[in-house]
């Protein structure tokens, strides 16, 4: 009955976001300016997230690298990815990659055994590569458009279509059935480990920015493009030196 | 016999003439055939070889150069390696072409220091760092993709992709994509959203501020 209930809940969001993102998907814009109907929201949430991670998540993440140990961190990292990485399962099934999905079932099962509970990569040594894979990928490879970019108080850049699947990814995850407690303190490591991860990122933007909302804007959704195509987004993609202008 | 020598003379003039044409044609294809084998420009490979042999060696003796030397060492081989007044063409896109000459020339001059700045500050130090170029590829309208790797021992690689054209018979950068962000595309929109809200000048001071910080910071 509970397995049912999650089953409708993954399906109900994803077609939501089909729903959602069909109706506002804009054409493919090669180089012109990004299309960004929400800007003046977008920046709004941008200064507020801006603010949250100055006066409290920065110093919290610079305070938690500097004080635990690489090891400790090495292995909180490893057991967060494995924990998460039944997203990356299904949706390499929801994909049609059956053979990296069956050698990811076994990534981890080979970390949550013989790697502790995931805190060792084990399964990363003897040559099982890390993917990535989420809902909203899955979406992009079944031909969904990204519809707008949309920043997110908290959880930072996304688009419309991205945003639509945070109820599927959130039930997806281990941590949606455990304790409150539980629950609350492990979302709570996961986001400051999240965020030492993104340290270096932030400071290059800070270091290269002229409009940091700007740039975070369209380094990520680049990003996330190469995301979708695996590392290898079309070349066509890159080359816009003959569109028209801004 | 009056014939007869004729006919001799003739012979030797149009054996002269063909003698003096082959001649020709052979001096003529000598002459193209060197003048190809001049201006026949490194392949696009070479060039990105090139930038990262002088990237390798500025980070290697870090110490020894210091930021002015680093900066010294990487501005000649930066300034050939990029198409620069290219690359900010298309940078500030239909907003170039409102600008004057004077301002074309202060745009070219501001971002090359920039870059060359940039560069030396970012390529401060060795650990064991190496290039590894990955494949060449075609891309649309006679342009190449030049895919690279910066190989880092204690990490993953770094995908550094660049983007190139021939111009003035030479194989030159006009993108760098890292990890699929194209440097291009996030400054044509970073200095695009400048440029319209602030106008020309602001941009030039913004950019000279950054040139400061990266000084002061390295």
């Amino acid at each position: 009955m509970e397995r049912r209930t999650q089953c409708s809940a993954v399906l109900h969001s994803l077609l939501l976001c089909t729903v959602l993102s069909a109706c506002a998907t804009t054409p493919a814009d090669k180089g012109v300016d990004t299309p960004d109907p929400l800007e003046p929201m977008n920046r709004a949430f941008f200064a507020f997230n801006d603010t949250l991670d100055k006066a409290v998540l920065g110093p919290v993440s610079r305070g938690y690298a500097k004080v635990t140990p690489k090891p400790a961190q090495t292995g909180i990292r490893n057991f967060f990815d494995n924990l998460g990485y039944i997203e990356t399962i299904i949706n390499n099934f929801l994909q049609g990659k059956i053979e990296d999905g069956l050698e990811d079932i076994l990534r981890v099962v080979i970390n949550s055994t013989f790697g502790l509970g995931g805190l060792n990569d084990f399964a990363g040594d003897i040559g099982f590569p890390q993917r990535d894979e989420d809902y909203g990928q899955t979406l992009a490879v079944w031909g969904v458009g990204p519809g707008f970019y949309l920043e997110l108080p908290i959880f930072g850049p996304s688009t419309l279509r991205d945003a639509a699947t945070i109820p599927a990814s959130t039930v997806s995850s281990p941590l949606f059935y455990a304790d409150t407690a539980v629950a609350l303190s492990g979302r709570g490591v996961d986001l400051v480990d999240t965020r030492a991860r993104l340290e270096s990122a932030i400071k290059l933007r800070d270091e290269t920015a002229l409009d940091r909302y700007i740039f975070q804007r369209d380094a990520w959704l680049q990003r996330r493009r190469n995301h979708i195509f695996d590392g290898n987004a079309p070349l066509e993609e890159l080359d816009f030196f003959e569109s028209p202008p801004q | 016999m009056s014939s007869t020598l004729m006919i001799n003379f003739e012979d030797f003039l149009r054996r002269l003439v063909g003698v003096s044409c082959a001649g020709a044609l052979v001096a003529v294809i000598s002459v193209c055939s060197s003048s190809m084998a001049m201006a026949e420009p490194l392949a696009p490979t070479a060039t990105v070889d090139r930038l990262h042999s002088a990237l390798l060696e500025a980070m290697k003796d870090a110490d020894a150069l210091g930021f002015e030397g680093r900066k010294g060492k990487l501005a000649p081989v930066i300034t050939e390696s990029f198409d620069l007044a290219f690359i900010c063409k298309v940078i500030l896109g239909r907003r170039w072409d409102e600008l004057s000459r004077d301002e074309h020339a202060q745009m070219i001059d501001t971002f090359t220091r920039l870059t060359v700045t940039t560069y030396a500050a970012r390529f401060d130090g060795f650990s064991g760092e190496s290039f590894r170029i990955v494949e060449e590829k075609p891309m649309n309208r006679g342009r190449e993709l030049v895919r690279t790797e910066l190989i880092r021992p204690a990490d993953e690689p770094v995908h550094l992709d660049y983007v190139m054209h021939r111009t003035k018979g030479q194989w030159r950068i006009v993108n760098v994509v890292a990890e699929g962000v194209s440097d291009l595309s996030l400054k044509r929109a970073d200095y695009g959203s400048v440029i319209k809200r602030d106008g020309f000048e602001t941009l030039m001071q913004k950019l000279e501020a950054q040139i400061d910080d990266l000084k002061n910071g390295a």
